[in-house]
């Protein structure tokens, strides 16, 4: 008895929390962020649906067949039931994966063959490089030979390479509001990966792999990007933040940053 | 010299199964405990604590705990609960103790085999808890063992030299262990049966035992390959998972052309059917104590059966889905989407069933039966979550957040434990001859109830903020400022429920010395340990209650009419 | 008995699990770079395929015939294999290929010493003259060909 109540308090707090809870994501930046919004919202109701009506029928049956000294049925089940609830939630979990599978194509498949501003993304433990074509539009060529962090060399440019000569270093990543960007992530040591809250994205960064990641961010701001896969005792500190800015502001601060490096 | 024969390298099944629920209850209280040091940690980081500098002098000196010695006490917090724990109870302890009684056998198979086995598992357990010992300290790189990470030594991090190397070896000797065990169980399970007790007569139990067994035989090879491969990546200078051109503390590495994802592939193809290795003895219990204490039959017998091999089958299917965000295909995520989204058809059947178990029935609300209950609650909640985690798109988010965490502390931490508290109320006064104290019982549930919800549905809303797993402190990160009265919610909730374990242990070890006599079959249950008699002929299925025009609410399975 | 017999198919099907990861392995690690080097497989290793296979004929001739000395030749044969194995790995790593000079040399040698170990549990069940040893045995005579074969494939 006691433990029907339990079960229903249980959800009812749930229900509230997750309903008017301040722990929440944040407000999507993206056009993908809204559709993961609008899709993880219609999973929410009908799961919670389930939740809800498992959590009920537990806690009725609890207090409803709780040993009054009756006798009980004996029923070993019921075929048509049976295959009515294995049908019903097959369609519905099935139904589900095929659902999303846009959401995931639209970032890893359809943007692919949109021209794109592309950013080399360095990982190290603990922290960030990316890495802008200069003035020159090219990235100049790099060796891991030249990797040298002191020397201010974290990508291992090659300093022979003229195209190398302006190529912008940064440790946090700027981009122009409402443009396709491309990353090219690479790791130099160990799996990291960029996270981005805002834009519902996330992805690993795999040494001896460059996995190119998609994005359209449509509001300025400055966002915050936590390492999100264990990569050692700095983990919790490898953090960097994405500043989206202005079309304006981005080329001016490309401008003076390549004449900076040069 | 005969008391080493029947107390410690006894072949006894009943001895080894009590074995395996000692080292299980050891590591459980271990893992909780370094558990509360990491939920202490999260909340106040810099606090001085004299005695961490005792147990831990490189790891907390001055006595404040460095962010790799919270690595370390996740890795072998996890390590032990998943493999120490939820491996050996269900299986190794209980499932020894009641498989050979429940389908009439007078032992397991191969009693030498069995006592090898556990004491193989033994030797894993001190080799993983020696890596607190060695030079650097204990492996920081998480239960899954990432490489390069795991792979480059100890340029990668403190506890990444020795530390690492125990844990591999003490995964390996834990797989050789466990296949040992699965030849056992399957062959028991095969060729030892008592007369007219068909496969389709055993109780669910048996076949929960079975099943695992069969899963754990094909996973925990591959498990060993790449532990092997590991080894020699970090020990012999080959390059299975590690690529050429890394540069680690500035030093170039001297190795060419592997990959980590590699790795990956071969660990979750154990991993994946890992978690349901740990769940599905506890899918069985419930089952039969659900059965049991409704005095009604199993709501579709047969579909349980079949539901629980087609977990084992998809299971070895859904591997990839730990793997979306590694830079693998998208086709092939959309494969394994569809295919995790499948294995959870099989797991709502169950769920079903249970709640078609009940019923209708006369319940009787033991302890025991609470857990069962419970476990079914928790089930649904944490299986729920699981649709979400199995969408690629969805997982674009939530992947590594604390969202997972939640997710599977829920359907693989409390759900199986829950189970193994059903079981232990359930079987004690069979293994003991004596009653644990029910109000007690009572009182311990419904403390854990609410306390497992308090501990980890907070940890969803963190995961949905964005909150990151294995962070060993959240200062850094701006957006979870005002995420504090989660984390010390948490926190709190967590001392709560560990103390309340302590009311669990204080009636079993009182109830084994001074608890009232049980009788023979307390429960009235109908399955072949609760009789007197041993190796009787079997007549009919595991679970015969209110049958109309019986004398009794149940019906024994060697009874003959 | 019966029991044994379905032990040891169990153990050669977690036997088997381990080996396919690893050759799964092989084909993913060689298909991921150019760093693959062929790897020439000493002679020696190709007409250890055929002593073992010796070993197994006679273990069943042993079997039929119910003759103890046949069983211990087999043995003897088996013992054999595991000395000549030393001697592949002896040859292997004086043409310059030692464990880590390439993933093919890594995989040979990891693939080769795991069944050297498996002969030799099963030199120790045949010794303690196991009913269900021959089938092992035989299972082993096959997975050494089939090594042998693997390696010779991907020439
Ligand atoms: C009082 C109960 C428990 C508490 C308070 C607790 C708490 C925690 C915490 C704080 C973490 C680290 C999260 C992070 O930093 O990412 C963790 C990780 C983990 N826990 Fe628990 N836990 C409990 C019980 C269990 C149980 C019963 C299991 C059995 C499955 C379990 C399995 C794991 C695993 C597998 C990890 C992941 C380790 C890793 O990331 O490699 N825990 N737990
Ligand atoms: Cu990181
Ligand atoms: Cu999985």
């Amino acid at each position: 008895m006691g433990l029907a109540f339990l079960v229903w308090l249980l959800t009812a707090v749930i229900l509230y929390l997750t309903a008017r809870g301040p722990w929440w994501f944040p407000a999507p930046i993206s056009q993908h962020g809204a559709e993961f919004d609008k899709h993880f919202t219609t999973l929410l109701w009908i799961t919670g649906a389930i939740f809800v009506a498992a959590q009920l029928l537990l806690g009725y049956a609890i207090v409803r067949f709780k040993s009054r000294g009756q006798y009980a049925t004996h029923s070993e089940g019921n075929n048509k039931l049976e295959l009515l609830w294995t049908s019903a939630t097959a369609i519905l979990f099935i139904g589900f994966a095929l659902a999303a599978n846009g959401i995931w194509a639209s970032v890893h498949l359809d943007q692919a063959t949109e021209a794109a501003l592309k950013i080399d993304v360095l990982a190290k433990q603990f922290s960030w490089n990316f890495r802008y074509p200069g003035p020159d539009g090219k990235l100049g060529r790099t060796d891991v030979k030249f990797i040298n962090d002191s020397t201010g060399n974290p990508f291992g440019l090659d300093e022979k390479d003229p195209a190398a000569k302006d190529d912008v270093i940064s440790s946090t990543i700027r981009v122009p509001v409402n443009t396709l960007v491309e990353l090219n992530l690479r790791s130099r040591d160990v799996i990291h990966n960029f996270f981005v809250r805002e834009l519902r994205i996330k992805q690993d960064l795999v040494p001896g792999m460059t996995i190119p990641l998609r994005f359209k961010a449509q509001k300025e701001g400055t966002y915050e990007v936590p390492c999100s896969e264990l990569c050692g005792l700095g983990h919790h500190q490898m953090r960097t933040t994405l500043i989206v800015m202005s079309n304006e502001d981005f080329t001016r601060w490309l401008v003076d940053e390549g004449r900076k490096s040069r | 010299m005969t008391w080493l024969r029947t107390h410690v390298f006894s072949t006894d099944h009943k001895v080894i199964g009590k074995q395996y629920i000692s080292l299980a209850f050891f590591s459980v209280a271990l893992g909780i405990m370094l558990s509360l040091i990491m939920r202490f940690h999260l909340i106040r980081p810099d606090a001085k604590i004299g005695w961490f500098a005792l147990l831990w002098p490189t790891g907390a000196t001055g006595g404040i705990m460095t962010p790799e010695l919270y690595l370390s006490l996740m890795t072998i917090h996890g390590t032990l609960m998943v493999f120490f724990v939820l491996t050996t109870a269900p299986q190794g302890g209980f499932g020894n103790y009641f498989l050979p009684l429940q389908i009439g056998a007078p032992d397991m198979a191969f009693p030498v085999l069995n006592m090898l086995s556990f004491w193989t598992t033994f030797l894993a357990l001190l080799t993983l808890l020696a890596a607190f010992f060695v030079e650097g300290g204990a492996p920081l790189g998480g239960w899954t063992a990432y490489p390069p990470l795991s792979a480059l030594g100890q340029i990668a991090g403190p506890g990444q030299g020795l530390g690492m190397d125990c844990w591999i070896v003490s995964i390996a000797l834990f797989s050789i262990a466990s296949l040992m065990g699965a030849i056992n169980f399957i062959t028991t399970v095969l060729d030892m049966r008592t007369q007219g007790m068909d496969l389709m007569r055993m109780p669910l139990t048996c076949w929960g035992w079975f099943i695992t067994a069969i899963i754990s035989l094909l996973a925990f090879g591959v498990l060993l390959a790449a532990g092997l491969l590991l080894l020699m990546d970090r020990n012999l200078g080959t390059s299975f998972f590690l690529p050429a051109g890394l540069v680690v503390s500035d030093q170039l590495q001297n190795h060419s052309g592997g990959s980590p994802i590699l790795w990956q592939h071969l660990f979750w193809f154990f991993g994946h059917p890992e978690v349901y290795i740990a769940i599905l003895p506890g899918m069985g219990i419930v089952s039969t104590v659900l059965s049991v204490f409704s005095r009604k039959p199993i709501f579709g017998y047969k579909a349980m059966v079949f539901a629980m091999f087609a977990i084992a089958l998809l299971g070895f299917l859904v591997w990839g889905h730990h793997m979306f965000i590694s830079g693998m295909s998208p086709y092939s995520a959309m494969t394994f989407s569809v295919l995790t989204l499948a294995v959870g058809v099989p797991s709502a059947i169950k769920t079903f069933n249970w709640l078609g178990t009940i019923w209708g029935g006369d319940l009787h609300f033991t302890p025991a039966m609470l857990f069962a209950l419970g476990f079914v609650s928790v089930f649904v909640s944490g299986g729920l979550t699981g649709l979400f985690l199995g969408q690629p798109a969805i997982d674009l988010y939530f992947h590594d957040t604390y969202f997972v965490v939640g997710h599977f502390h829920m359907i693989m931490g409390v759900a199986a434990i829950f189970a193994m508290f059903s079981a232990m109320y359930y079987w004690f006064p069979k293994m003991h001859g004596r009653m644990m104290n029910a109000p007690l019982g009572h009182v311990h549930f419904y403390l854990t109830f609410l306390g497992v919800y308090a501990i980890f549905i907070p940890m969803h809303f963190l995961g949905i903020m964005g909150a990151p797993r294995r962070y060993s402190d959240f200062k850094e990160l701006e957006f979870l400022a005002d995420a504090g009265v989660l984390q010390k919610f948490t926190t709190h909730s967590a001392y709560f429920t560990a103390a309340v374990q302590l009311i669990f242990f204080g009636n079993y070890f009182y109830a084994k010395r001074r608890g009232p006599a049980a009788e023979v079959n307390p429960w009235r249950a109908t399955t072949l340990e609760w009789q007197p008699s041993s190796r009787p002929e079997v007549h009919r299925g595991p679970d015969v209650y209110s049958l109309p025009g019986a004398r009794e609410d149940f019906v024994m399975q060697q009874d003959k009419k | 008995m019966k029991r044994q017999t379905t032990a040891v198919i169990l153990l050669l099907i977690a036997v088997g699990m381990v080996f396919s990861a690893l050759t799964s392995a092989m084909f993913v690690r060689r298909g991921l770079g150019g760093d693959w080097i062929a790897l020439p497989i000493p002679a020696l290793a190709l007409w250890n395929v055929l002593v073992l296979a010796a070993s197994s004929a006679v273990l069943e001739l042993s079997r039929r015939r119910n003759s103890r000395t046949l069983w211990w030749a087999a043995t003897a044969l088996g013992m054999l294999f595991v000395g000549l194995q030393l001697q592949v790995w002896r040859d292997l790593s004086q043409a310059g290929f030692t464990v880590s000079t390439n993933p093919s040399s890594s995989f040979f040698y990891l693939l080769s010493s795991l069944h050297a170990a498996h002969v030799i549990g099963g030199i120790a069940a045949l010794a303690a003259a196991a009913s269900a040893a021959p089938l092992y045995w035989h299972a082993m005579s096959a997975l050494w060909a089939y090594i042998v074969l693997l390696f010779r494939c991907l020439q």
